[in-house]
């Protein structure tokens, strides 16, 4: 079971990146943009 | 022993919102207002016998308004006179060719069908989902709290019409309007709404894309200017029995075991309240306000990771002659690109941007009275950094009035300069001292979807008990509509608390 995890984590991890790989330059900007701010949201939805 | 039962700190649209209907509940409610006018950034303020309007321009998605008044038991007639706006936007373009957008739908798609067709009929599917998106999501959102991630599947699970639009939270603003429109033009006609909750057209959430067209569903500016709709709304608090105090400043948020008791004022007196509700940005009011000391460890993590808006410095011209414009607004054509190198190159490298890129407000258009017989009011909103690479703020003021009309001037044929009876330039320094926002932010809060509505900063909050927020750093964000929202959500919880 943990390997079937593992197997569809890495590649759900690996369509994401291509998906961004293939994206526009204006889309990349933006995910980085907010991904920048993704380890500060656990505070931010207690505030 | 309470002095009153609230303390609103700021008399700007969401306090005074949430104040008056307190009062209107038989709360004893106290407003304490820094400067000597309400409103905070929808406010206006006389010079020379020109009324200038110091930040918000125009009034869009009126409803909330009349819903303010009607829980307050009033007519919004009675307090404000709005004047309808049309057209909604002049444009000028580089080449020396002017148009414009009128508020009738169709009007508009014959506009748009001279630069492109297939973006005509693309312009009736736009409107068709922004007068969804509009009437529909943002309003079941705007006046409701959205504290928890509950809230939002609640709400959306009441109303599964919302789920449509989740695509255009992931989707950024430029995405977005792509994905609707093919001609350039048309794409940067309706591109410069992202700055208005100030971000570049890349980084903003594709929802806000259909500003563009709530617009459309009619804009308004009060006669007498845009401090009119505070001070309406102050009546009717007063009407209530509230009281306002005027250049007072509350330097601090007093805090005991964790709860707000009241506040301390500038002149060393304390003035103790059941609850405590903040109209000022958000990161003043934890860092500054209720201190460091006073605050959880995560607390503090949270509000110093929000970004804060580009500034908006303004500048305000009076003229003794009318403008050649077209309509109330004129948006100085910027391509979507531009708009996005703005922030990029210029703004991130703390430079101010070479070219025009400026939004004209002409509020004499609509109401010829708030400039002397025949002179007329001009403001000129314009984006720059905070902090400068070169100069600072104070010294380069004139240097940047001279640099914005040479570039108003020289790129789109308007001239002003020998007109020019009185010119007053506001700096993001200005509004940082005056209306207290962090780095001159008049937007406020960045209002990306991870600073929104769950992940902005509650309306009741967790860090301090018994404080609530109101205003543009709280949800829905900045803006005239919004921040009366947030005062009505907050109300509503203060209410249910008490």
């Amino acid at each position: 079971m943990f390997k079937v995890r593992k197997i569809a984590g890495i590649f759900v991890l690996v369509a994401l990146l291509a998906a961004y790989m293939r994206s526009s330059e204006s889309t990349k900007r933006y995910v980085k943009h907010l991904l920048k701010q993704v380890p500060y949201l656990p505070y931010r939805y207690f505030i | 022993m309470h002095d009153y039962d609230a303390v609103v700190i700021g008399a700007g649209l969401g306090g005074l919102s949430a104040a008056a209907i307190l009062a209107k509940n038989g709360l004893k409610t106290l407003v304490c207002e820094n400067t000597e006018r309400v409103g905070g950034c929808c406010s206006s303020f006389e010079e020379g016998g020109y009324t200038f309007d110091i930040g918000a321009s125009i009034v869009e998605l009126a409803w909330v308004i009349d819903e303010l008044f009607e829980k307050l038991g009033k007519k919004t007639s009675d307090y404000i006179d709005f004047i309808p706006i049309d057209p909604i936007y002049g444009f000028m373009t580089a080449d020396g060719k002017r148009f414009s957008y009128p508020v009738d739908k169709d009007a508009t798609r014959d506009v748009i069908a001279k630069f492109s067709r297939e973006d005509a009929e693309a312009w009736d599917k736009f409107s068709k989902q922004g007068s969804e998106a509009i009437n529909f999501a943002f309003g079941k959102v705007m006046t409701k709290p959205m504290m928890t991630f509950t809230d939002s599947l609640k709400l959306s699970l009441e109303n599964p019409k919302l789920m449509k639009y989740l695509k255009y939270m992931v989707l950024n603003f430029e995405s977005t309007l792509c994905s609707f429109f093919s001609s350039d033009k048309v794409r940067a006609s309706m591109s410069l709404q992202s700055y208005f909750i100030g971000l570049p057209p890349a980084l903003c959430p594709g929802y806000i894309a259909f500003l563009a067209y709530s617009e459309h569903e009619g804009i308004f500016y009060p006669r007498g200017g845009m401090i009119e709709i505070p001070k309406g709304i102050a009546r009717v608090f007063e009407e209530y029995g509230g009281e306002i105090s005027f250049k007072t400043r509350v330097d601090k948020v007093l805090v005991e075991n964790g709860k707000a008791i009241g506040v301390k004022l500038s002149d060393g007196r304390e003035i103790r309240s059941r609850i405590v509700v903040s109209n000022i940005n958000a990161k003043t009011l934890y860092l500054e306000k209720i201190g460091r000391e006073n605050l959880p460890g995560w607390a503090v993590k949270a509000i110093e990771s929000y970004e804060v808006s580009i500034p908006a410095p303004m500048i305000m011209l009076g003229l003794d002659t009318a403008p050649e414009l077209d309509a109330h607004h004129t948006f100085c054509y910027t391509t979507l690109d531009e708009m996005n190198r703005v922030w990029f190159e210029d703004y991130l490298s703390k430079k101010i941007p070479s070219r025009g890129f400026m939004l004209i407000s002409w509020p004499t258009h609509a109401d010829p009275s708030l400039a002397p017989e025949g002179h007329h009011c001009l403001n000129l909103v314009t984006f720059a950094p905070y902090e400068l690479s070169e100069g600072d703020w104070d010294s380069i003021k004139e240097q940047y009035l001279e640099m914005q009309l040479d570039s108003m001037e020289k790129m789109f044929g308007l001239k002003l300069k020998d007109h020019i009876t009185t010119a007053k330039v506001s700096t993001p320094k200005d509004f940082e001292k005056a209306l207290l926002h962090p780095r001159g932010a008049v937007y406020g809060l960045q209002n990306d979807i991870v600073a929104t509505a769950f992940f902005r900063p509650r309306m009741r909050s967790r860090a301090v008990k018994n404080l609530y927020l109101t205003g543009a750093s709280t949800h829905f964000g900045g803006g005239v509509a919004p921040t009366i929202g947030s005062g009505i959500a907050a109300s509503g919880l203060i209410l249910e608390d008490l």
